[in-house]
C-alpha cells in the first residue's frame, strides 16, 4: 500500500479540490481515504463559504468518525472501529456500498494516523489518500508522498508565495541520514538549531524543521549545518489556487488573483511540477498514477 | 490533574484565569502562562510538567485557524500529541472547528467553566442556565398585618367596625348582581333576573345581540389562530433579580385586544416579567352589569368577560402572576368573582381611590368594596390596594391613611391585602418641593411610615417613576429602571413598570418598549445586587411627616364616624387637592 497525503500552507489552499481529483485520477484502484481534519462540510467553519464535497466511489474506504459518517450521503458499511477518539466521535474504518458524498473526521496525530495506515497494510488498499488540515504538516511524516497546496488564501504577494514554497520544498529534499550522526528528537526550534551550528545532525523528519514563523531564517541556519532526516514523504508536485476568501465589511467573499506566473518560477527555479488542478488536472493524474505504478 | 493553560492571544486571557480559579478551588494543579507566551516556550513547559490537559484559548479570526493547527502540529512534533489532551476554547469556536484543528475538544461562547470542567474531569454537565424555573411567588407570604403602633391600631379598628356595622344591612346592583352570577356560573339559568339589575347596553347586547360601540365578537377562527400562536410560542424563562429574589416585576396591559394583549404579556415573559396586571376600559366601571363572550374593544383597555378572561389565562406562563383589576367602578365584587373563576392571583381593591378618583359613588363602592374584600378572602385572592389619587394632587399622607383602612378591612374580613404607594413625582411633591434633590428621600419616606404602621407587602406601583418619564426612550428605561432600583434597595416586595413610551404613547404602547424597561430593570438589579441606596436626612423628616399626617388623617376619620360621608366631605382629599367624589351608581344602595 503507498499512502499520498494532500498538505497545505492554509486555509483554503486547494487541499480537497486536489483531493477529488486524486480520487478521480485513481479511480481503478483500491483506495482508501482520510482526513486529518475535517472535510467534506458544506460551509467553511470560519469564512461561511461553500466548501467542495468530497465523493468517494463503490468499493472503496473511508476512515472516518461515526459522527461525520451519520452526515455522509454514500452508504457506508462499519469494518472497524479504532480506538481513536475526536471532538466528534471515534475513529472507525468504513467500506462504501454506495457511492455518495462523505464527511471525513480522520486522525488528527502522527501516532493515530499511523496506527490507521498500519492497519489498512493488511487490508486490500492499494492508495490510501489523505487530506490535510489547515497548514497541518506533522503527520504526513508517515506519508509516502505529498502532494503541496499552495494558495493565494496564504498570501497574495507572490515572492512571499515562492520563497516559502521554495524552503518548504527544500526541506522535502533533505537526504534521508543514518546512525552515524547526532540525533535531535521532537520540534526542532530555530534556537535549538542555531545550537547546533557546524554540526552533522539528524532530525525525525522536514516537518519538524517546518513549524517555526520563520522560514527565511530557517533556510539560513541550514546553510551553515548538515541535516538530514530519518523520514520523509516524497513530494510529487505542487499545486496553486488561485482562490481565496477576503475579508469584507460582513463575512467573507470568494476573491482571485492570477497565479500562473507563481506556477511556471516554481517548475523553473525549484524544479518540482507545479499546476492548478482546476486546469490541468489530466497533468495531475498523469504525474500521480506514473509515480504510483512505479512503486506498486 | 495536571493543566497548562495557554492563552494563544496577545491579551486576552480573562477566560483560562476563571478557569484556573475554579481548577485550582477543585484541588487541581494549574500552569497559568501569560498571554503572547512563544509557543516554542510553551512546548518546552508542557515537556517539563507533562501536564494530562492543555488548555488553549484564542478568539478565533481568519489566520488564527493557522496559529492553532500549528500549536498542534508542534505538540504532535514534540511527541506531545498523545500524552496529553488538547483542548481549545473561544468567541468562534465549535466542536467541528476544534476537530478540524485536531483539538480532542472545543468550547465556544457562552460555555460556562462548569461545562469544561465536567469534561476534563469526565463528569456529565447539564445546561443549568437553559432551564432557568420560575415558580409562582405569593407576594403575601410571612407578613402578619400587625398594626404596630396602638394609636394606630385603635383608629383602624374604629373605622373598619363602623364600616362594616354600617354595610352590614346595606347592599347594591352590584352585589346582587354577583349572587346571581355565582349561581349562574354553577349552571342556573338566571340571565333574566341577571338583566334586571343591568343597565340598557348589556341589556340590548344579551336581548337583541347589539354590541357597544367599538365592541366585537371574535370569531371562531381567531380565537383557533389564538390558540396555535400561543402554543407556538416558546422560550427560555428568565429572571430578572440579580442576587436577591425581591422584588417581583409586573407590567400593565389592556389594549383592548385580547390577542394583543397575550402577545405583550409573552414578550413581557420572555423578558423576565414575573407578572401581569389586567386593565379594562374606563367605561366598564360606570357601566350596571358585565358583558359576555369573546370581544375585542378598538380603544385603551380589555372588556372584562370571563370568556376574555379565560383566554388571556391560557397564554399565560404557569410561573406569571396575574392581577385583575377591580376596584374602582360598578362591577367591582363581580369582577373579583370573575377573576377568580379564571384563575387569577391577584386583584386589585381600593374604594378610597376608586371613589376619589375612580368616578364612581363613594357610598356605593364603599358597600361593593367591603362585600369585593369579603370575596377576595373567600377566594384567597389577596388584593392590591393603589393609591393613584396622588396624580390627582392628594397629598400621600391622606392616600395611605385611605390605604390603610382599605387594609386593615380586609384583614378583619380574612382578605390579604398588598400596600401600594406611588413611588412617583407627584403635584403634591411638586407643590412642597419635597423632590427638589433627588428622587430617593420622599419614596424612601413612604415606605419607612407605612412600615412604622403595619407589617404589610409593599408593591409600589403603579407604575414606578410615574410623572418622571419623558417621551426619550432612554430617560423613560433609566428612571424606571433606577426606581426600580430603589424598590430592589429598600427590599420591596414587588413593583410595576411603564414601558418606555407608556407615558406618551398615542396609540397602542409598542412590544419594544416593553423590551426596553424590562431590560434596563435587568440591568438596574445587576448593577446594584445587595448594594443599597442610602437616602439622606431628610428621608427620615418626610416619614415622620407622613406618619403624623396619616394618623392627623384617620384621627379626623374616626372621630366623624362615619366612612362614607368622611370620603364625600374630603377627609382622605379635598376637591382642592384633586379628590373629587364620584357620581356613578349615587343612589342605588339599599338597605336590605
Amino acid at each position: 500500500m503507498l499512502s499520498l497525503g494532500v498538505l497545505g500552507t492554509a486555509k483554503n489552499t486547494g487541499k480537497t479540490t486536489t483531493l477529488n481529483a486524486l480520487l478521480k485520477c485513481l479511480s481503478g484502484k483500491s483506495i482508501a481515504i482520510t482526513s486529518i481534519g475535517f472535510d467534506g462540510e458544506d460551509l467553511d467553519h470560519i469564512t461561511g463559504l461553500p466548501k467542495p464535497k468530497v465523493l468517494i466511489e463503490e468499493g472503496s474506504f473511508a476512515v472516518t468518525s461515526e459522527e461525520a459518517a451519520k452526515h455522509s450521503t454514500a452508504r457506508l458499511h462499519l469494518l472497524r472501529r479504532f480506538d481513536i477518539r475526536t471532538a466528534l466521535g471515534s475513529i472507525c474504518l468504513y467500506r462504501v456500498r454506495q457511492a455518495g458524498t462523505v464527511i471525513l473526521i480522520g486522525p488528527h496525530s502522527s501516532e493515530d494516523l499511523l496506527t490507521v495506515k498500519q492497519t489498512l497494510e493488511k487490508d486490500m488498499v492499494e492508495v490510501f489518500l489523505i487530506d490535510g488540515a489547515i497548514n497541518r504538516i506533522v503527520p504526513f511524516q508517515h506519508s509516502d508522498f505529498v502532494v503541496l497546496a499552495v494558495g493565494a488564501s496564504r498570501s497574495t504577494n507572490l515572492d512571499f508565495l515562492l520563497t516559502e514554497t521554495r524552503i518548504i520544498v527544500k526541506m522535502l529534499r533533505l537526504p534521508i541520514g543514518g546512525k552515524d550522526r547526532k540525533l535531535v528528537e521532537g520540534l526542532v526550534s530555530l534556537e535549538k538549531l542555531s545550537s547546533l551550528r557546524g554540526e552533522r545532525i539528524l532530525v525525525e523528519s522536514p516537518m519538524h524543521l517546518l513549524l517555526t514563523e520563520d522560514f527565511v531564517r530557517l533556510e539560513q541556519l541550514l546553510n551553515d549545518l548538515d541535516v538530514a532526516v530519518m523520514r520523509k514523504p516524497e513530494l510529487l508536485c505542487v499545486t496553486v489556487n488561485p482562490c481565496y476568501p477576503e475579508r469584507r465589511m460582513e463575512g467573507y467573499a470568494l476573491a482571485r488573483i492570477d497565479l500562473s506566473e507563481l506556477a511556471r518560477r516554481i517548475e523553473r527555479e525549484l524544479d518540482v511540477p507545479c499546476l492548478n488542478v482546476m486546469e490541468e488536472e489530466e497533468r495531475l493524474c498523469r504525474i500521480v498514477v506514473e509515480k504510483i505504478d512505479k512503486q506498486g | 490533574m495536571k493543566f497548562v493553560l495557554f492563552p494563544l492571544d496577545p491579551v486576552h486571557d480573562v477566560a483560562l484565569k476563571m478557569l484556573n480559579r475554579e481548577l485550582l478551588k477543585r484541588g487541581h494543579q494549574t500552569i497559568l502562562l501569560p498571554p503572547d507566551t512563544k509557543m516554542e516556550e510553551v512546548i518546552e513547559i508542557c515537556q517539563k510538567e507533562m501536564p494530562d490537559f492543555i488548555m488553549v484559548s484564542r478568539t478565533v479570526g481568519y489566520g488564527a485557524a493557522e496559529l492553532l493547527a500549528r500549536f498542534i502540529d508542534m505538540l504532535d512534533a514534540a511527541g506531545l500529541r498523545k500524552k496529553c489532551k488538547v483542548v481549545v476554547g473561544g468567541k468562534a469556536i465549535t466542536k467541528e472547528l476544534a476537530a478540524e484543528l485536531g483539538y480532542d475538544a472545543g468550547f465556544g461562547e457562552r460555555t460556562s467553566w462548569e461545562e469544561v470542567i465536567a469534561y476534563v474531569e469526565g463528569g456529565r454537565f447539564e445546561r443549568e442556565e437553559i432551564t432557568v424555573k420560575k415558580t409562582k411567588k405569593d407576594i403575601t407570604q410571612g407578613y402578619t398585618y400587625e398594626v404596630r403602633d396602638s394609636a394606630f391600631r385603635e383608629l383602624l379598628d374604629e373605622i373598619s367596625d363602623q364600616i362594616l356595622a354600617w354595610a352590614k344591612d346595606r347592599t347594591s346592583l352590584a352585589i346582587e348582581r354577583t349572587k346571581i352570577k355565582e349561581k349562574m356560573l354553577e349552571g342556573e339559568d338566571l340571565l333574566e333576573e341577571y338583566l334586571k339589575l343591568c343597565d340598557e347596553v348589556v341589556v340590548s347586547y344579551f336581548r337583541k345581540n347589539v354590541l357597544p360601540k367599538k365592541v366585537r365578537l371574535i370569531t371562531k377562527e381567531e380565537k383557533e389562530k389564538f390558540e396555535r400562536l400561543v402554543n407556538r410560542i416558546d422560550f427560555n424563562e428568565r429572571i430578572l433579580r440579580h442576587s436577591l429574589d425581591k422584588p417581583l416585576v409586573f407590567v400593565q396591559y389592556g389594549t383592548g385586544c385580547p390577542f394583543m394583549d397575550a402577545m405583550h404579556i409573552k414578550v413581557s415573559e420572555a423578558w423576565g416579567a414575573d407578572g401581569v396586571l389586567h386593565f379594562d376600559p374606563s367605561w366598564g366601571a360606570r357601566c350596571e352589569g358585565l358583558l359576555e363572550g369573546l370581544l375585542a374593544h378598538e380603544e385603551d383597555g380589555s372588556i372584562i368577560t370571563l370568556e376574555n378572561l379565560k383566554l388571556i389565562k391560557s397564554a399565560l406562563n404557569s410561573s406569571t402572576l396575574w392581577c385583575v383589576r377591580a376596584h374602582r367602578g360598578l362591577n367591582t365584587p363581580e369582577t373579583v368573582l370573575l377573576a377568580a373563576r379564571a384563575g387569577a392571583d391577584l386583584t386589585k381593591i381600593n374604594m378610597v381611590y376608586g371613589s376619589l378618583n375612580g368616578g364612581t359613588d363613594p357610598e356605593r363602592l364603599t358597600v361593593d368594596g367591603v362585600y369585593a374584600l369579603q370575596l377576595s378572602a373567600r377566594y384567597k385572592l389577596p388584593y392590591d390596594i393603589p393609591t393613584n389619587e396622588e396624580l390627582g394632587g392628594v397629598p400621600a399622607h391622606k392616600a395611605f391613611a385611605g390605604m390603610l383602612v382599605v387594609a386593615h378591612l380586609g384583614v378583619k374580613l380574612g382578605a390579604r391585602p398588598i400596600l401600594k404607594p406611588l413611588f412617583c413625582y407627584s403635584p403634591d411633591v411638586m407643590i412642597n418641593d419635597y423632590m427638589k434633590d433627588n428622587y430617593v428621600d420622599y419614596n424612601v419616606a413612604k415606605v419607612l411610615a407605612l412600615r412604622r404602621i403595619m407589617d404589610a407587602p409593599i408593591w409600589p406601583g403603579e407604575p414606578i417613576g410615574f410623572m418622571t418619564h419623558t417621551e426619550d426612550r432612554v430617560q423613560s428605561a433609566m428612571t424606571t429602571a433606577l426606581h426600580a432600583a430603589l424598590a430592589s434597595s429598600l427590599g420591596l416586595d414587588a413593583i410595576t413598570i411603564a414601558s418606555t413610551d407608556e407615558a406618551y404613547a398615542r396609540g397602542a404602547i409598542t412590544v419594544s418598549a416593553r423590551i426596553d424597561t424590562l431590560r434596563a430593570v435587568a440591568e438596574a438589579f445587576r448593577f446594584f445586587g445587595r448594594a443599597r441606596i442610602e437616602p439622606t436626612k431628610k428621608a427620615e423628616e418626610y416619614a415622620e411627616n407622613i406618619v403624623n399626617g396619616i394618623y392627623e388623617t384617620l384621627k379626623k376619620v374616626a372621630e366623624r364616624q362615619d366612612f362614607v360621608a368622611a370620603l364625600y366631605e374630603g377627609l382622605f382629599g379635598t376637591r382642592e387637592e384633586g379628590a373629587n367624589p364620584g357620581r356613578a351608581g349615587r343612589g342605588t344602595v339599599r338597605k336590605c
